[in-house]
């Protein structure tokens, strides 16, 4: 038997999913969270239940992926049940959406989720009469605190049923149903949406479309407009008749802080910038304890070992990925998402998002796109697994190239080590001025060239909340365990070809080759431009390759500034490392990450080029 | 220049603009009135003397303060009247249209008045469904001379009396925060479906809970906190109620 979790964006489907089944799907306080359907198995008086926690929508009318999806599952009854998880705070617009569900005559149970936070409000919600009205079974649940889910799977099964109530459209509409249901085998719910113009029978839809048109005409509005209108306004008079609003305290609004130009761009700019100081300060200090124990307890009592030379190269390879994988993964990911799962939680993010999208706009990106930017800055690899957020594949394939260009704090490590301490500290920061005019020309230049829709900003704010610890650490650990999975793999068997490459002599030989090039083009000398190759596996070991092959620690009495700063800025802007390649590959295709690889480099080279050019 | 120029312009102006989204170019202006661009260019000019409009640095059209008042009071008047003409008395759409194009010129604000609570009443008696009667779309109507929108008399409040009758209605962005607003509709866009399904809808009241200096918005609906680019913002027409 397969159950469906329905509802609105942002309602706790996710939560409720992961209570019932023991899952572990991620849940945040931001619409969207759920893209695919996330399904898991449940055993209830010794029988197996299929659980499906489907994609927060608006309507079953719209055109989004997310859409299409649930109805496509809906019209070929793919769920035996449905439980529709409604809002008690946002009653009116979720019924909306309960309404369209409820044409479909499948086994229903209504859920009334968040009872608490509308207790808050002042909201009481009376279920009975709800019940009554909407012909099926209501509970009411405050998921956030466990407070009557365990009910939901009992009333399911046994008392599930379809929804009486049905929505009075216009005459007009109910004749023009009438007369479809009558010339063609199809049921309620599809009749209502040939008539907006949705589905796959071409002659059905010329049917509809012609006794639309007339409907158009008569009213000045579409069907699809009435439709709504009628969904609307039925919502509204069933949201009337359950809801008695006491008279609250009005309570202060933080949005009076959080959404205004001032104080709210100077909060987040703090926020954010707050947030990068200290996950890089604390990451760092970590990241040395882990690469120190590494050393000190796995590669130097290894190297007592005195292993056969070839299994020695390997086995030291295998340690320097898995360290690199774990240095970057607990230190820097497992902190910085500690802090955006918080921002996540409170709803801070989708109004980061808001003051966002003007600046966003000049790129060719919306709002939402400031959320992978800012975890761009920690690790580009949760910011590449955040591009999911973006509406359209226009943004998502725009925001691959600027994400992946924006210095993550491994690329800081560089900047800070080599420029910062042989250049100058103003040189420093001049590379983060050219990344920063190479990501706004790259978003201008690719805004312009990219193909696809453009969406604007419709979003919801999340309500603001106190985040919950256990759900931040519990989410934390989710994105730490992605990350493991995806990358350390890849981390492991690139560092064992590496080391291999060494133990052959091909990095020489590579050495050799690349000589010209590197003293003609780039104006470094051949082990600058072998240790750039490092910076694939992991940016920060391009510098400690770097200080190997140059055989000092000082870097200045081997290169010139011109030569450290070029060096500099090349491995910051050129390929992305090879974690990032692998989540790239993931969230985007094959095409877009060959795009973005190609056009690293070819920046990185240019750029390197052209300081040679001018200094040479 | 006659007053009843003036109007014409002023209204064609915001029309584009509405339509457009986009502050209308001298051309634009001409190819609406079906008129040549250097006399419509000349009048412009004129225009820009007496204060209605100023030319930004793109030379695209811009009204004042002083001019959009006008211009929404004249484009409101075409709206009742066209309503009344066609709705209630039953002429046919472009001849309603068309009629309206000559009265609003001319036709005093208290018979406008009496006319649009006329029309008001009669859209309630009939009241179909809801609030929203013979709903007119409000579409990307880019039609010469007049806009074919038509008021919807169910919502239509009393337009107030006394000299300040202009700036009833505008889109989202023109709307000042706080305050109640119904919408009048949407004038559309691909997006028009998703907002339709969070209850934009003409006739609900909606309140513009922030605005920023680059018109992205926050809007109050159903309850729920809605943040809108401008370009989204600025098609979505409300009315102060």
């Amino acid at each position: 038997m397969k159950i469906g979790l329905i509802g609105n964006p942002n309602v706790g489907k996710s939560l409720i999913f992961n209570q019932l089944t023991g899952l572990g799907v991620e849940v945040s306080n931001y619409p969207g969270t759920t893209v695919g359907v996330e399904k898991g198995h449940v055993c209830y008086q010794r029988e197996k239940f299929e659980i499906c926690d489907l994609p927060g929508i608006y309507s079953l009318d719209g055109d989004s992926g997310e859409e299409k999806l649930v109805n496509g599952m809906l019209e070929r009854h793919e769920l035996d049940l449905v439980i529709a998880i409604l809002d008690a705070v946002h009653l009116e617009r979720n019924l909306y959406l309960f309404l369209q569900v409820a044409e479909y005559n499948l086994p229903l149970l209504v859920v009334l989720n968040m009872v608490d936070e509308a207790e808050k409000f002042g909201i009481s919600v009376d279920s009975t009469e709800l019940s009554k009205i909407l012909g099926c079974p209501v509970i009411m649940t405050a998921a956030i605190h466990g407070r009557g889910t365990g009910l939901i799977l009992p009333s399911a099964l046994s008392s599930a049923c379809p929804a009486t109530v049905t929505v009075a459209y216009d005459h007009h509409i109910e004749a023009a149903v009438r007369s479809i249901m009558g010339n063609f085998p199809v049921s309620r719910p599809a009749a209502i949406r040939s008539l907006e113009g949705i589905g796959t029978d071409q002659e059905i839809l010329d049917t509809s479309a012609a006794i639309a048109n007339e409907i158009e005409n008569r009213h000045k509005m579409s069907p699809r407009q009435i439709i709504s209108a009628n969904r609307h306004h039925f919502a509204e008079q069933v949201a009337d008749r359950v809801i008695t609003i006491r008279q609250k305290k009005p309570g202060y609004d933080l949005d009076q802080l959080l959404t205004k130009g001032i104080p709210g761009i100077p909060i987040m700019v703090a926020i954010l910038i707050g947030i990068l100081l200290v996950v890089f300060t604390l990451g760092s200090w970590l990241e040395g304890i882990i690469v120190a124990l590494f050393t000190t307890y796995l590669v130097e009592p290894l190297l007592t070992l005195g292993l056969p030379p070839l299994l020695q190269q390997v086995s030291i390879s295998v340690l320097l990925g898995l360290q690199a994988g774990i240095g970057i993964a607990f230190p820097f990911i497992f902190t910085f998402y500690i802090f955006i799962s918080v921002l996540e939680d409170s709803g801070y993010l989708t109004r980061a998002a808001f003051l966002a999208d003007q600046a966003m706009h000049r790129v060719g990106l919306h709002g939402q796109a400031i959320i992978p930017m800012i975890l761009g800055f920690g690790c580009t690899v949760p910011a590449v697994m955040s591009l999911r957020l973006l509406a359209s594949r226009r943004e998502r394939f725009i925001a691959s190239f600027l994400v992946t260009m924006i210095p993550c704090s491994a690329r800081t490590v560089i900047i800070a080590g080599v420029v910062a301490t042989f250049v100058g500290i103003w040189w420093a920061l001049s590379i983060y001025l050219i990344v920063f005019i190479l990501v706004v020309l790259t978003g201008l230049f690719l805004s312009r060239i990219t193909p696809g829709e453009r969406f604007g900003m419709i979003m919801e704010m999340a309500p603001l909340r106190a985040p919950q610890a256990a759900n931040v650490v519990k989410k934390s650990w989710m994105k730490i365990s992605e990350f493991l999975t995806i990358a350390m793999p890849l981390l492991i068997i690139s560092s064992i070809i590496l080391g291999l490459l060494q133990y052959f002599g091909i990095i020489t030989a590579f050495q050799n080759f690349i000589a010209p090039f590197s003293t003609m083009v780039l104006g470094l000398p051949a082990y600058a431009t072998t240790a750039l190759m490092f910076g694939i596996l992991r940016k920060e070991m391009a510098l400690g390759a770097l200080v190997v092959l140059a055989g000092t620690p000082a870097l200045n009495t081997v290169m010139t500034q011109v030569q450290l700063y070029t060096w500099a800025i090349i491995s910051v802007l050129f390929v992305p490392c090879i974690s990032t390649i692998a989540v790239l590959y993931r969230q985007v295709g094959l095409k877009t990450v060959v795009f973005v690889t190609t056009y690293t480099v070819i920046l990185g080279i240019a750029i390197g080029a052209c300081i040679n050019l001018a200094f040479p | 220049m006659e007053s009843s120029e003036r109007e014409d312009y002023l209204e064609a102006v915001l029309v584009r603009h509405l339509a457009a989204r986009i502050p209308p170019s001298v051309k634009d202006v001409a190819e609406d009135l079906s008129l040549g661009e250097n006399t419509v260019s000349a009048d412009l000019k004129s225009l820009e003397n007496l204060g209605d409009l100023v030319f930004d640095e793109k030379g695209t059209i811009r009204l004042t303060v002083h001019g959009q008042s006008t211009a929404e009071r004249v484009l409101k008047k075409h709206r009742v009247l066209q309503c009344f003409l066609g709705e209630i008395l039953g002429m046919e759409e472009h001849a309603a249209s068309d009629e309206a194009c000559v009265l609003e010129h001319t036709i005093s604000d208290s018979a406008i008045n009496r006319i649009g609570n006329y029309v008001k009443k009669a859209g309630s008696r009939r009241g179909r469904y809801r609030k929203n009667t013979p709903l007119s779309r409000l579409t990307n109507n880019t039609n010469p001379k007049p806009p074919d929108l038509c008021l919807m008399p169910g919502i239509h409040k009393a337009p107030p009396t006394g000299p300040n009758t202009g700036l009833m209605f505008g889109s989202l962005i023109d709307a000042t925060e706080s305050i109640p607003l119904t919408v009048m509709g949407i004038t559309g866009g691909e997006y028009l479906h998703r907002l339709i399904d969070l209850g934009v809808i003409p006739g609900e009241v909606v309140i513009l809970k922030r605005k920023l200096h680059n018109n992205a918005v926050v809007l109050q609906v159903k309850e729920c906190d809605i943040a809108l680019s401008p370009e989204i913002a600025g098609t979505i027409l409300v009315e102060k109620i």
